[in-house]
């Protein structure tokens, strides 16, 4: 397994690695709601749910919210979900939602301002979520998005203050993956399919239970409220297994050897000429993506010209405008915004932060309505072909 | 290919604590530069910030409007004198175009000072090449207030300056000032002149380069206005022996947050707001691409 975004140096100042060691427990799967009931007592539970026709991530109410029993399929431009009830509770992967959607919302209100008559204003900053956010359930790819995220907002001479008042306290409980799918290439990334970094709480599904092991001392309360027994070794050498046999089976692979230098030096391969006849500039893969965090500002203001709001919206430099100074875009072609988005993602953003801008959860890849492979653009791009 | 010392500049905004918020300043003055540019004198209504103020020659601020919205606009005042900033301001979109419409005593919204600066304290002991295209003048007239405030720490000055045409040029009000400075030369170009009695030169800003001698050895240049002039200026210049790490140039991108979170202003991998405005050319290899 390849290790590209390991030893990248993340987040000093935040307890990435775990900040001690517990001893692994193994909570039997009927056990599951009361590690949610746990994590209730301190925190709005963000988790996997099914809605529609797929996997969403949704603030749950009880266990009972959790999609279980699902498997689905994925490929390029293919999602496809069923309920198999296979004894098995999360053989599923992601869905299009990530962190992201509660971390960095779609829509925000950056404050509620005021005008007074003489020109003057007040402002009330958006206050920020009521409750701490806890996430269960996602997956190694996610959570380290979650660290990727925290650089652009948090690690910043000026701090996002929004940003830092839903990611401040939050409580990852990453869910280790097994069942990795036809777009996934986390092994690739060096984010899974195991969690490494950044999380309370980490577990892996096996036959009979959940391995649990905690993270950090928030974690490790947690995992202190449970009736889970400590796990045996053979337990420990199951799920050793599974996450082997994971790192073997991804659907994908992108080759990261030297990829920001090759990236920088090919702007003018002709390979993305060639991805203009492909790419229809929809934006979806942005919206997928769980590090991707352009954004616009909106105002709106009411009727009596007088009270104000200004919103922060995702935004994606796929639209014509978002590079647009009077009028002309200096990325005017859908080549250049392709190549910007991708060079961006597997180049770029480790001249900016030291980390790929890509943690290989694959999204972009299923999400995209003509199934293009960021991992075969690359490969074309270095003169391979996967 | 990273320039570390040169990655990530970590200004602060001063106007608060969030950056995402603004704060009012109040207009004291309207200067009228042409007929669709003017400088605007703004002053803090909050004497905490007006004391905590302060900015580097090349930055710049958010300015706008509630219900509106911003846009980012580079301070064209003297450093030195923070308390009264002036933005020098082309009426081109809703925000400046609002902002066009506004008297003395009417009140903007106001975040920064963001990005990295002009290289001030680089330039000391050398000579300053100071060349501007149109309104790109006005981040080069805080460098060149400041230099004339410190006029010992610099030496030659000479300032090239075009536009399209003579209706075009701003800061005129200040050029007899500027000519009387020790050592130092204006020179003035435009595209077009509409009459015969426009005395001085005719063309783009690199034909004033033959009525100059540098010398490059001594010569810091830092160049603002529109990137295809920034690029024929730089082509030059580089011909005639300045180097490339004494080359600066100040660029213009779409931005929404001046902080690096929202990604308007990428000209490949670099964050206009924060790692520019004001880039070295050096810093600038593999970038000169279509469409980066």
């Amino acid at each position: 397994m390849s290790s590209a975004n390991q030893g990248t140096g993340l987040s000093p100042g935040t307890p990435l690695r775990p900040s001690g060691t517990w001893p692994p427990v193994l909570l039997d799967k009927r056990d599951l709601p009361l590690l949610i009931e746990a994590l209730r007592a301190d925190y709005d539970v963000v988790a996997p749910t099914y809605e529609g026709a797929g996997i969403v991530l949704t603030k749950i109410d009880s266990a009972g919210d959790i999609a279980t029993g699902y498997r689905d399929r994925q490929q390029p431009g293919h999602y496809h979900i069923d309920k198999v009830d296979d004894g098995f509770y999360f053989g599923y992967n992601n869905g299009p939602d990530s962190p992201k959607k509660f971390l960095h919302p779609a829509r925000l209100r950056l404050f509620a301002g005021e005008l007074h008559q003489d020109g003057s204003f007040s402002l009330t900053e958006e206050p920020g979520p009521p409750h701490r956010l806890a996430f269960f359930g996602i997956r190694p790819c996610d959570s380290f998005a979650v660290l990727v995220l925290d650089k652009t907002f948090l690690q910043n001479a000026n701090v996002d203050q929004p940003y830092r008042r839903r990611r401040q306290g939050s409580f990852l409980a990453v869910l280790n993956c097994t069942t990795p799918g036809n777009t996934c290439f986390c092994a690739s990334m060096g984010t899974g399919p195991r969690a490494e970094v950044g999380y309370d709480l980490r577990l892996t599904e096996l036959a009979d239970g959940f391995l649990v092991e905690a993270g950090s001392p928030e974690g490790s309360t947690i995992v202190g409220q449970l009736p889970g027994r400590q796990a045996s070794k053979g337990e420990l050498a199951e799920a050793e297994r599974l996450l082997g046999e994971a790192a073997l089976h991804m659907g994908r692979s992108l080759n990261t050897h030297d990829l920001p230098q090759i990236l920088r030096s090919s702007l003018e391969h002709p390979h993305w000429d060639f991805m203009k006849t492909w790419c229809i500039g929809c934006t979806n893969c942005t919206i997928v993506c769980p590090t991707c965090f352009c954004n616009d500002t909106h105002d709106n203001i009411d009727l009596d010209l007088r009270s104000v709001t200004r919103e922060r919206v995702w935004d994606s430099c796929f639209s014509r405008q978002f590079a647009a100074i009077h009028g002309v875009n200096s990325r005017p072609e859908l080549k250049h915004r392709y190549r910007h988005w991708a060079v961006h993602k597997l180049g770029y953003w480790v001249e900016q932060y030291g980390v790929f801008g890509c943690v290989g959860c694959g999204r972009c890849l299923t999400w995209c309505p003509v199934g293009i492979d960021i991992t075969a653009v690359a490969a074309a791009v270095r003169g391979e072909r996967p | 290919m990273v320039d570390k010392a040169e990655s990530r500049y970590p200004y602060k905004a001063l106007t608060a604590p969030d950056p995402w918020l603004p704060v009012e300043a109040t207009i004291t003055d309207v200067r009228r530069e042409t007929a669709d540019v003017a400088t605007y004198t703004l002053v803090f209504r909050d004497p905490a910030i007006r004391r905590q103020y302060a900015f580097q020659a090349g930055q710049f601020n958010m300015l706008g409007f509630l219900g509106i919205g911003e846009a980012p606009v580079s301070i064209s005042s003297d450093p030195g004198l923070p308390t009264a900033l002036q933005h020098t301001i082309r009426a081109v979109g809703d925000v400046t175009n609002a902002i066009s419409r506004l008297k003395v005593g009417d009140v903007v919204g106001l975040r920064g000072p963001f990005g990295r600066p002009w290289p001030m304290r680089e330039a000391e002991g050398r000579d300053l090449l100071v060349i501007g295209g149109g309104i790109g003048l006005a981040p080069l007239r805080a460098v060149l207030e400041q230099a004339f405030g410190e006029r010992e720490r610099y030496g030659q000055i000479t300032i090239l300056y075009g536009a399209k045409t003579v209706q075009d040029l701003v800061f005129t009000a200040d050029f007899d000032r500027w000519r009387a400075q020790p050592d130092t030369r204006l020179l003035l170009t435009v595209d077009r002149a509409d009459s015969a009695s426009w005395p001085y030169s005719v063309g783009v800003v690199p034909v004033l380069f033959d009525k100059v001698d540098l010398d490059p050895a001594r010569t810091v240049a830092m160049v603002c206005g529109p990137e295809v002039m920034m690029h024929f200026v730089a082509v030059d210049l580089l011909k005639r022996g300045l180097a490339p790490g004494r080359l600066f140039l100040s660029y213009e991108r779409r931005m929404r947050c001046g902080v690096a979170q929202c990604g308007h202003c990428f000209l490949g991998p670099k964050f206009v707001c924060q790692d520019g405005p004001v880039f070295r050319y050096s810093q600038l290899y593999g970038l000169f691409v279509k469409g980066v």
